[in-house]
């Protein structure tokens, strides 16, 4: 390591480990992980309801508490997804898949505590990537134009292959619904669309209403069947802590995670949903036992819970480099640095080293807190599951709705989830998957923006599109992460039905 | 001839198969009507909207043709038509909740709806019911309007009551 950057680096520690920003930092990872637990309002919202208090603390300690609060939100969105099924953002609904199946099968403990590891772990990949990449990464970030972007989109969606289940074409269909669902609303030209003229509907869908609609409320439409249809509930003993097995079955995926993540989240606008959906899908295909992904693989809930967290590290890359904010978050954290009268940029690490480092240095201390006092705290997250069935349902609809209600107040948004749910009953039904749903809905928007924005560069021919290394390359590899695994799979079984014949 | 189209389109996992490909043609037509908006938009608004729709119907084809003639049937035998009822049942009460947020106020409209909701799911007495719902109304209040600081509506029914 370049000894300049060590000593930075220590600077940094310097600052962030005062008794004052100890506690700032504290504070700010237990009010994240608080408000992370609630869907709705989501860590730019999160970070935006303490913006405030930086008019009022000193300017460091404000930046290391908002910092701190940002790790909080993160890790509070899965714990929420783990025990309820209920996401609370974009990038918690992957810890839906496989981390609620482990708390239907008594394992939520090991389940919170490898998202509490494993954020931990992928956030100190991703300080180090901050510290040794930032400048580099964020020029990199910008050479990237709307064809290299879109060609990442597709990669994006590529995900779905991983999330299929037993049938690819019913992922498919989900998706194409998905992206349906993203392009409600008014487009980038001002074009209204499929509005059937309800004003409410002209900033689109509100996307909280999709996931909460498809995972807590047809949760919640399931059970309720059940017990009204007479069936009956076991309280199920949970297991607390994590085995050591479990814990080096997760090492591979917490470090493809991390790096991963950190990577994408460097990409203005890519954001932590897409690096924990592609860190999925990444783990599904290096994996031996691929066909058990959502059915309580502790794999499914590493990867994933370590791309998000490295991905908010990564966007401070490009806003700490060079004063862009890659998503809502990192801009309310930029707006949080013009309050301290401090311009984020290429000369912010000369010009005030103390205030970069000490967020760096934060970051990582924010990830030992929530390790600290998250850990001890999972026998008290699991004890929700405790509570009789016939009083968490009514709850769960409740948090859900009032998330949805607090996002614009709009009670067509909370109609939507309504309706969403219904959706997600008869699809978990007849076993249509209900990520690739998320995930159209998710990179339908960006997509169709970076699609229509290459088009006018190339005046309307796609072709000059794939001369662009960049673009083929990730061409190559999303029809490669698409059908590789389905020919691997076909060609080992043909094989071993020939060493059968024999 | 009949049952056999019957079997293909509209039973189990195809029936969400048909009902989505009907999604898919309608959305393509609505998408091919929207005019575009600036000269230098090559493609217009409606192109990427067709895009997913064509997508959608060649992923729908796809269905139909891998499908097996077995899937979803046994599900079916399980759950019944009324136990289906019972539980989309909670789903009327989650909109009626919605409707009451704007009628009677937020607090209000929790407390009733997680005291039904949970006497409905099975709670024996009202006391306990309404002692849940009175936990749950306080803590929601707490932390949205008080700690986060959300406006949520205080209720057409008290604003006409107080003559406003």
């Amino acid at each position: 390591m370049d000894a300049s950057v060590f000593d930075s680096l220590m600077l940094g520690f310097e600052v962030a480990l005062t008794p004052t920003n100890l506690l700032y930092s504290f504070v700010g990872a237990l009010l994240g992980t608080i408000i992370g637990v609630l869907p709705g309002v989501g860590s730019a919202g999160a970070l935006a309801l303490l913006l405030p208090l930086v008019f009022k603390l000193d300017p460091i300690g404000s930046i290391i508490m908002l910092a701190a609060a940002y790790t909080g939100v993160m890790y509070g969105g899965s714990t929420a997804s783990i025990l309820l099924n209920v996401p609370g953002d974009t990038s918690a609904v992957v810890a839906c898949l496989d981390g609620h199946q482990m708390a239907r099968q008594g394992r939520a403990g090991p389940a919170l505590c490898i998202a509490a590891i494993g954020s931990y772990v992928a956030g100190t990949i991703a300080v180090v990537g901050l510290m040794l990449l930032a400048p580099f990464l964020a020029e990199a970030a910008l050479r990237f134009s709307s064809q290299e972007y879109f060609a990442l989109y597709v990669f994006g969606l590529t995900a779905v292959a991983a999330l299929a289940g037993k049938s690819l074409p019913k992922a498919m269909i989900a998706m194409a619904l998905g992206l349906m669902v993203a392009t409600v609303g008014t487009d980038l030209m001002g074009a209204r669309r499929f509005i059937f003229g309800i004003s409410d509907l002209q900033e689109g869908i509100e996307f909280l209403a999709v996931p909460l609609g498809l995972f807590a409320v047809s949760e919640v439409l399931i059970n309720a069947r059940n017990i009204r249809s007479g069936g009956t509930f076991e309280v199920m003993k949970h297991k607390i802590y994590i085995s050591m097995k479990e814990l080096k079955e997760s090492i591979g995926a917490i470090f493809r995670g991390g790096i991963l993540g950190f990577f994408i989240g460097v990409l203005p606008g890519a954001g932590a949903g897409i690096a924990a959906f592609v860190s999925y899908s990444v783990e599904v295909q290096v994996s031996k036992t691929p066909e058990k992904f959502g059915t309580g693989m502790i794999q499914g809930v590493a990867g994933p819970e370590s791309a998000n967290n490295a991905a908010s590290a990564g966007a401070m890359v490009p806003m700490l480099a060079l004063g862009i904010p890659g998503s809502a978050t990192t801009a309310v954290m930029l707006g949080a640095f013009y309050i301290i009268d401090v311009q984020p940029g290429p000369l912010l690490f000369t010009q005030h080293p103390d205030i970069v480092w000490g967020l760096i240095a934060a970051l990582y201390l924010g990830n030992v807190m929530l390790l600290i006092f998250n850990l001890p705290m999972v026998g008290v997250f699991v004890r929700i599951l405790y509570l009789p069935m016939r009083w968490l349902l009514p709850m769960i609809i409740v948090v859900a709705a009032s998330g949805v209600l607090s996002k614009n107040g709009a009670i067509l948004d909370v109609l939507f989830m309504c309706g969403f749910g219904a959706i997600g009953y008869y699809f978990r039904k007849y076993d249509f998957p209900l990520a690739p749903i998320i995930l159209g809905a998710v990179l339908g928007d960006n997509m169709e923006i970076a699609f229509r924005q290459s088009m006018m560069m190339m005046q309307g021919d796609i072709w000059p599109m794939f001369t662009r290394p960049i673009v083929a390359t990730l061409f190559v590899m999303s029809a490669l992460s698409l059908f590789l695994p389905n020919i691997i799979r076909a060609w080992s079984k043909r094989n071993l039905d020939v060493e059968e014949d024999v | 001839m009949g049952q056999k189209i019957k079997s293909l389109f509209f039973e189990g996992d195809r029936m969400i198969a048909t009902m989505m490909t009907i999604l898919f043609v309608v959305y393509y037509l609505e998408a091919e009507n929207i005019p575009k908006t600036n000269m230098e938009d090559k493609i217009g608004a409606g192109a990427f909207p067709q895009l997913i729709g064509v997508f959608g119907l060649l992923m729908c084809a796809c269905f139909f043709f891998s499908v097996r003639r077995n899937s979803g049937v046994q599900y079916e035998k399980i759950i019944g038509f009324f136990d289906e009822i019972k539980g989309v049942a909670i789903l009327f009460m989650v909109i009626a909740f919605v409707l009451l947020i704007d009628l009677i106020g937020y607090p209000p409209a929790t407390f009733v709806f997680v005291t039904i909701g949970v006497k409905f799911l099975g709670e024996r007495t009202w006391l306990v019911a309404a002692a849940v719902g009175g936990v749950l109304m306080a803590a929601c209040y707490s932390f949205f309007v008080w700690f986060l600081d959300i406006t949520f509506s205080t209720g057409d029914f008290w604003l006409m009551i107080m003559g406003e």
